[in-house]
């Protein structure tokens, strides 16, 4: 207890430095751009701006990844409410009653609650990260070879069965992004595998490259090809007061938004979205009033705005607990991580207790930077819609390329971006799920390192994954999981979850 | 009689006009921008040294001096792009142990020749490496370590950076001259490496990535891998002095190379520069922050001192029946 204090006291140090609030600050006046703007997400925004991490210290890189992914998730519910236009996918349920709110006069009131509900969301959260990391981070300090293996195979299994749509897809994905993770010298021998002979494969694809190609590239041509999302009429701005009433109607709605949103967002495969549907699918059951729903309740915009935003940042604990991403989002956290030589491992908190805590706490900093940058500032993001597309994807896809030459100076690495692009629309068409494909990309070829190098440390004996007890815990559990997918009763919640 | 001394003259005259055309290409050189390739990507040591080396040429040669990352391919990649560029001192490659005294006697296939595509030009800097153990291992010297290793033949581990690495061949350096049978556990980089060290899942590593581990208690440090004592810590003593003189590795170095053939005056002079550059006291810190120290040494030196330690490497890999298949 007193050493989460005194850790947030070190986080609150190391996230107060004039560089470290500016890039926060960045994070969150990026986010919200991308999250005001439809068609380009946090994943895709991350992805592009990886390169340039190298250049930033890794505690200000990733303090400014994670604003991008929570401003997102704030600038996201501002066109929701005014357009009817959900920025994010983790802001559609806000347009319902944001937008009917905004119709009747009442915009200020809805974006208000948007952002204060976030806020409140966004405090509880980074409190929950930093009271339930360390016990987890002390468990996973026992681990060895054989544990990482366990824990990442169940990681991969977690993922099939929380990733909406047909788990057979998600199972393909991840069996094709294992394949791409092998791509690549062979750590125990050396040896060349799947490289076609080419030195560039040699060190195996960068997860820059497949992010960036996947989610940056991919995305543009998406939107490209299937036209400009349909728009509502914009509403006009009001006075952004909340009335007595507001308040004591909004109030328990984002207590339980938040609560739903962060159990959620622990998840393997959870993040944003999940818990926004949930907590409007809650707050409409338990009204005494469901028939307002729809109408403008204020309910209805507080419980999904706090849900999404817990979501956010309660799934930054397995990756800073455990170092394990479950989402695309803190795959290409991993990512950068990865990028300044900081291997994704539960030893994060002790080996680099700056980064760590530097970055809880510049959550919480950036959370209130957010509602400072939306609620007075809002007219002028509304205003950002304007820029066209044409102007925007070019941009955005020079950007890209620019990025990714700087790392190696490699052409060869635009020719893949390009390439991953491609196969990133041709799976998005075919309703492929991409996060089981970038997990198993990542895990995979840890999952591989450690299970050979468990076998080499145990001499070639395989029992030690069932002879070491949290390896045994680990795999039971990946075992219940493959069960709990086959149980029909869970599988119907599944879907219906997966349908909205 | 006349037509000697024109002949004479005539010799005179090219001599004059050579040793003219020389002195003119040595103060010519740079009249444009220098790139100096990395063949790694940004980040690690020998990326800060580069811009270290860039920095200090560009301040004495009044020339920027540009660091262009080509990381892969264990820096054969970098080492091809300045191997197929002109000699002409506009392209420069930052070279290591790794890339140039090791990749070349592992059968790799490489698009270059590493001998005849590269010209030696200076040895800039050597940086220390150690021996290091997990503290909970029961060894408190080298020697009580030599011991638990063969009184359990088999059962320790020892962590590199990945295979064919120094790390690796440091390992192997060691079972040769101790006679041990430590078993050598890869790694995908220096960082996972030093945590499995850490952690005790294997019990030994030798390299300069655990300084700071072993300056916070976490790693043991029985030697120093380098002949001589490093000046950061007087206290630890060199393998030799710790009862090991048979211990042959040798230190990690680094330097700058061109193309292959290049001219001998634009050699000297780069070699003379960049030596300068990281002799230069001011330069010192920034070196011992890195674990380096500079080194002023010829070109003859530095290409034979290649040559000798690929000989080293290969005796090693053959008598630790290391293995590298392409």
């Amino acid at each position: 207890m007193n050493d989460v204090v005194a850790s947030l006291g070190l986080g609150l140090a190391v996230a107060a430095t004039a560089s470290n609030l500016w890039y926060c600050f960045l994070g969150a006046l990026i986010g919200t751009l991308i999250g005001v703007l439809p068609g380009i997400g946090p994943i895709a925004t991350m992805a592009m701006l990886l390169p340039l991490t190298y250049y930033l210290p890794p505690t200000a890189a990733l303090i400014m990844l994670a604003g991008i992914y929570y401003g997102a998730q704030y600038g996201g519910s501002t066109t929701a409410i005014l357009m009817r236009l959900p920025g994010e996918s983790s802001s559609v349920v806000t347009c319902l009653d944001g937008y009917a709110m905004a119709q009747r006069g009442r915009a200020g009131a809805a974006l208000a609650t948007a952002a204060l509900a976030s806020f409140f969301a966004g405090t509880v959260s980074t409190l929950l990260i930093a009271f339930a990391s360390p016990p987890l981070t002390a468990m996973a300090q026992r681990f060895g070879p054989a544990e990482y293996f366990a824990l990442m195979t169940l990681g991969l299994i977690a993922a099939v069965v929380f990733t909406q749509g047909p788990p057979l897809r998600a199972v393909a994905m991840i069996f094709l992004g294992l394949l791409f993770g092998f791509v690549g010298a062979d750590v125990e021998t050396g040896r060349d595998r799947f490289t076609f002979g080419l030195p560039e494969l040699r060190d195996g694809i960068g997860v820059v490259v497949v992010s960036m190609g996947l989610f940056g590239i991919a995305e543009v041509m998406l939107n490209l090809a299937g036209g400009a999302a349909q728009r509502g009429e914009r509403a006009k701005l009001s006075r952004l007061w909340l009335t007595r009433a507001d308040l004591a109607a909004a109030w328990p709605a984002t207590l339980r938004g938040t609560a739903i949103g962060a159990l959620l967002g622990v998840l393997p495969g959870g993040g944003a979205m999940l818990g926004s549907f949930a907590s409007y699918a809650v707050e409409k059951r338990i009204s005494a009033t469901p028939h307002r729903f729809g109408e403008g309740a204020i309910e209805g915009v507080a419980g999904p705005e706090a849900a999404n935003n817990a979501g956010a940042q309660a799934s930054f604990i397995p990756m800073l607990a455990l170092g394990i991403p479950s989402n695309s989002v803190m795959a290409m956290m991993v990512g950068a991580m990865m990028i300044h030589g900081i291997a994704p491992s539960p030893n994060l908190a002790i080996a680099r207790p700056e980064l760590f805590w530097g970055l809880i706490a510049s959550m919480w900093i950036g959370n209130l930077m957010l509602l400072v940058i939306n609620l007075p500032l809002v007219g002028v993001w509304v205003r950002l819609l304007d820029v066209p597309y044409r102007v925007l994807f070019p941009a955005i896809l020079l950007f890209c390329c620019i990025g990714i030459y700087t790392v190696n100076s490699s052409a060869t690495e635009i020719v893949l971006v390009a390439a991953f692009g491609v196969l990133g629309l041709v799976f998005t068409r075919l309703d492929c799920p991409l996060a089981p494909f970038v997990l198993a990309f990542i895990l995979g070829p840890l999952m591989e390192e450690n299970l050979r190098r468990a076998m080499l440390l145990s001499r070639g004996d395989p029992t030690v994954f069932l002879t070491r007890p949290i390896s045994l815990a680990l795999l039971v559990c990946c075992a219940a999981a493959v069960a709990l997918l086959l149980l029909p009763s869970f599988r119907r919640v599944r879907a219906t979850a997966g349908a909205g | 009689m006349n037509g000697f001394r024109a002949t004479i003259a005539g010799a005179l005259a090219a001599l004059g006009l050579a040793c003219a055309a020389d002195a003119a290409l040595a103060q010519a050189y740079p009249t444009k921008p220098v790139r100096i390739v990395v063949a790694f990507a940004p980040g690690g040591r020998t990326d800060a040294l580069a811009r270290l080396m860039a920095q200090g040429l560009q301040e004495r040669l009044g020339q920027p001096f540009v660091v262009e990352n080509r990381g892969g391919a264990s820096g054969s990649l970098g080492t091809d792009v300045v191997a197929k560029a002109p000699p002409d001192g506009y392209t420069l490659l930052l070279a290591t142990t790794g890339p140039q005294a090791v990749l070349p006697i592992t059968g790799k296939k490489l698009p270059y020749d590493p001998d005849k595509d590269l010209t030696p030009i200076a040895l800039i800097a050597e940086s220390y490496s150690f021996f290091g153990i997990n503290p909970a291992v029961p060894a408190k010297t080298l020697a009580e370590f030599i011991a638990l290793a063969k009184a359990k033949p088999g059962e320790l581990n020892f962590a590199s950076s990945g295979v064919g690495t120094f790390n690796h061949f440091a390992g192997e350096f060691f079972n040769v001259a101790a006679g041990t049978k430590i078993t050598h556990v890869p790694y995908r980089g220096g960082a996972p490496s030093v945590t499995d060290l850490v952690a005790g899942n294997v019990q030994m590593m030798i390299g300069g990535e655990f300084i700071e581990n072993a300056r916070a208690g976490q790693v043991r440090i029985l030697a120093s891998t380098n002949p001589t004592r490093w000046s950061e810590m007087p206290d630890v003593p060199t393998m030799a002095e710790a009862g090991l003189p048979a211990f042959k590795a040798p230190p990690i170095w680094f330097g700058l190379m061109g193309p292959g053939g290049m001219p001998r005056p634009l050699v000297e002079q780069i070699n003379r520069e960049s030596v300068k550059a990281f002799t230069d006291p001011k330069m010192t810190p920034k070196l011992v922050a890195l674990g380096s120290v500079a080194r002023d040494e010829t070109p003859e030196y530095f290409a034979a001192q290649i040559r000798n330690e690929q000989k080293l490497f290969t005796e090693v890999a053959k008598a630790a029946d290391m293995k590298f298949e392409d």
